[in-house]
């Protein structure tokens, strides 16, 4: 039984049969707590309909095609398609983006973590630790994860900042010393304006750590550890998908590991922060 | 449960039951599956040793492991980070936590709902993603995407700006509203007068039943995770993320063809 060639096979079912297994397919999650009558008032088709497209599909009958459903949702659950076969095309059903989506975030996390560097992570975690400051340099949809990232160090305890502007990020630059450590997230790290950044970073013996999806880009000459991003191909190859996957992969790995060196300071921070939060949630009124 | 020759006919009552409702047996007792059924316990439990099984509680587990939900909430409480897990610890903890808030947003998604929902921003004159701090940041990634889709969004973050946009929305836009809990004041605010306006409202949030969903035409769970301490922020993130990410799918598998064009002419742009 696999309903997914089922779908492809149309002449082999009957118009209402196929009814039936469009609706399973695009409902599975309702399906498993449906009995025959519901899913015959469901679909509009009659109970013997029904039984008949679970005795094509290679089962016993209704019950014997819940397991099997069951069994199968397993399996598809864990990855259903390869990267290559992960394109979304104009045909895709709801349930099959949905299934090519999932497989691109899985496939993207365990290619992200098996070719993670251990080491450079615990290097790169003690660079930040010791840090007085984060800054973390990214344009377009990179300055929304770097805000996302410094999001979870602030509320580890870390000075974290994202300069949103050019001038911003060039004077905050001529600010850092080498107490400092700077973030950059680049696609292909080969951006003029960055890399004059990066110069200035440089010659002030600032750390930095460079995310991007060329390790022999220019930019990583300069940088003091850099970390191997995906950056995808095509956007219909749904390469903003792949390039975020795997940019916040490596940056929950950074949080949790700075989460482990530093559990009691961020748990008695987390308490103070939470106290701080009710108290702004509960004023109705600003003014004093 | 495949040879359901060799049980009586008042076992087979028992086993038609827990097919039919596999999610619900989890809740029950003994007694209590024994009265949905109309049969005695003791039928129950001579069912279960017919399946070689040797208590009520493991057959509940058996049933249960059926369900990929188990492992997953295993995934999902297992993750907690502190002081004994070493890096190589870390690094599976947030592979398989990922994985389970992925699987679990999976198993709530209603296909029929969510190309609705694309549909409907594909309709959209323009689109507007209201949350504040941590939630804005993952709407300015979804404006993101879906400008790169021909869409008009916009995302608002500050209090007066997010007022302002839905005093002026009106009937085609759509409102996606974003909200750990959906009972903040200041968020019901905003889908009231979004409602008034006649926008369609998205609502993404954990609380299936708070005021925000009552007022949203659809709403999608999102995992808001449980404490800090938990990585409720990596939780929430990975579960609105992949939200959106399906989103983007579907509503590309929808448009493709016509903006083929666009899309070429960006990349062209951004070389």
């Amino acid at each position: 039984m696999d309903l997914k060639k089922a779908v492809d096979n149309m002449a082999l079912f009957s118009s209402k049969e196929y009814k039936v297994i469009q609706y399973i397919m695009d409902n599975p999650n309702q399906f498993l707590d449906m009995t025959i009558r519901d899913l015959s008032k469901m679909t509009g088709v009659s109970i013997a309909t029904i039984v008949r497209v679970t005795k094509k599909l290679g089962t016993e009958g209704y019950y014997d095609f819940k397991i099997e459903f069951f069994k199968q949702r397993k399996q598809q659950n864990k990855i259903n398609y390869s990267m290559e076969e992960a394109s979304i095309t104009r045909r895709d059903t709801p349930y099959q983006v949905i299934q090519k989506i999932t497989a691109i975030e899985m496939r993207i996390s365990d290619e992200v973590k098996n070719e993670m560097d251990l080491k450079q992570i615990e290097r790169i975690v003690e660079y930040i630790l010791k840090a007085e400051k984060v800054t973390l340099y990214g344009s377009g949809v990179n300055r929304h994860l770097n805000e996302l990232f410094s999001y979870s160090l602030l509320r580890a305890g870390k000075n974290s900042y994202v300069p949103s502007t050019w001038d911003d990020r060039f004077l905050r630059m001529r600010l850092s010393n080498e107490r400092d450590v700077a973030i950059i997230l680049s696609h292909r790290g080969n951006n003029a304006k960055y890399y004059r950044l990066m110069q200035g970073l440089h010659q002030k013996n600032i750390p930095i750590i460079l995310l991007t999806g060329s390790k022999e880009s220019k930019m990583a000459t300069l940088a003091t550890e850099v970390i191997y991003i995906n950056p995808g191909h095509r956007f219909e190859d749904m390469a903003n998908v792949i390039f975020t996957t795997s940019v916040s992969y490596v940056y929950d790995v950074l949080f949790a590991y700075i989460f482990n060196q530093q559990y009691d300071d961020i748990v008695d921070n987390t308490k103070e922060y939470e106290e701080l939060s009710a108290y702004y949630a509960s004023i109705k009124n600003e003014n004093m | 449960m495949n040879d359901k020759n060799m049980f009586s006919s008042k076992e087979k009552q028992v086993i038609s039951y827990i097919l039919n409702y596999p999610n619900q047996i989890q809740k029950l007792t003994c007694r209590e599956l024994a009265r949905n059924t109309n049969v005695s316990p003791p039928t129950v439990l001579r069912m279960i040793r017919k399946l070689d099984i040797d208590c009520y509680h493991d057959f509940k587990l058996e049933v249960v492991g059926l369900l990929e939900e188990k492992s997953n909430n295993t995934n999902l409480l297992l993750s907690r980070i502190d002081r004994e897990d070493d890096i190589d610890n870390i690094v599976v903890k947030m592979s398989l936590l990922k994985q389970a808030v992925i699987n679990e947003i999976n198993d709530t998604f209603s296909y029929e709902e969510v190309y609705e929902i694309a549909n409907i921003i594909y309709k959209s004159q323009k689109i507007d993603l209201y949350g504040e701090g941590i939630d804005y940041q993952l709407n300015k990634m979804m404006v993101y995407y879906l400008t790169r889709l021909g869409k008009q969004a916009v995302a608002l973050n500050h209090t007066e700006d997010r007022v302002n946009r839905a005093f002026t929305t009106k009937k085609g836009h759509t409102a996606i509203i974003l909200s750990h809990s959906g009972t903040r004041k200041s968020v019901n605010q905003i889908a009231k007068l979004a409602k008034k306006n006649q926008a369609y409202i998205i609502a993404l949030t954990s609380q299936m039943t708070s005021t925000l969903v009552s007022l949203a035409d659809k709403t999608i769970y999102v995992n808001p995770g449980h404490h800090f301490d938990n990585l409720s922020t990596i939780v929430f993130v990975s579960s609105v993320s992949h939200v959106y990410h399906v989103i983007i799918g579907v509503l590309y598998a929808r448009c493709c063809e016509e903006i083929e064009d666009k899309l070429t002419e960006f990349q062209d742009l951004s070389k």
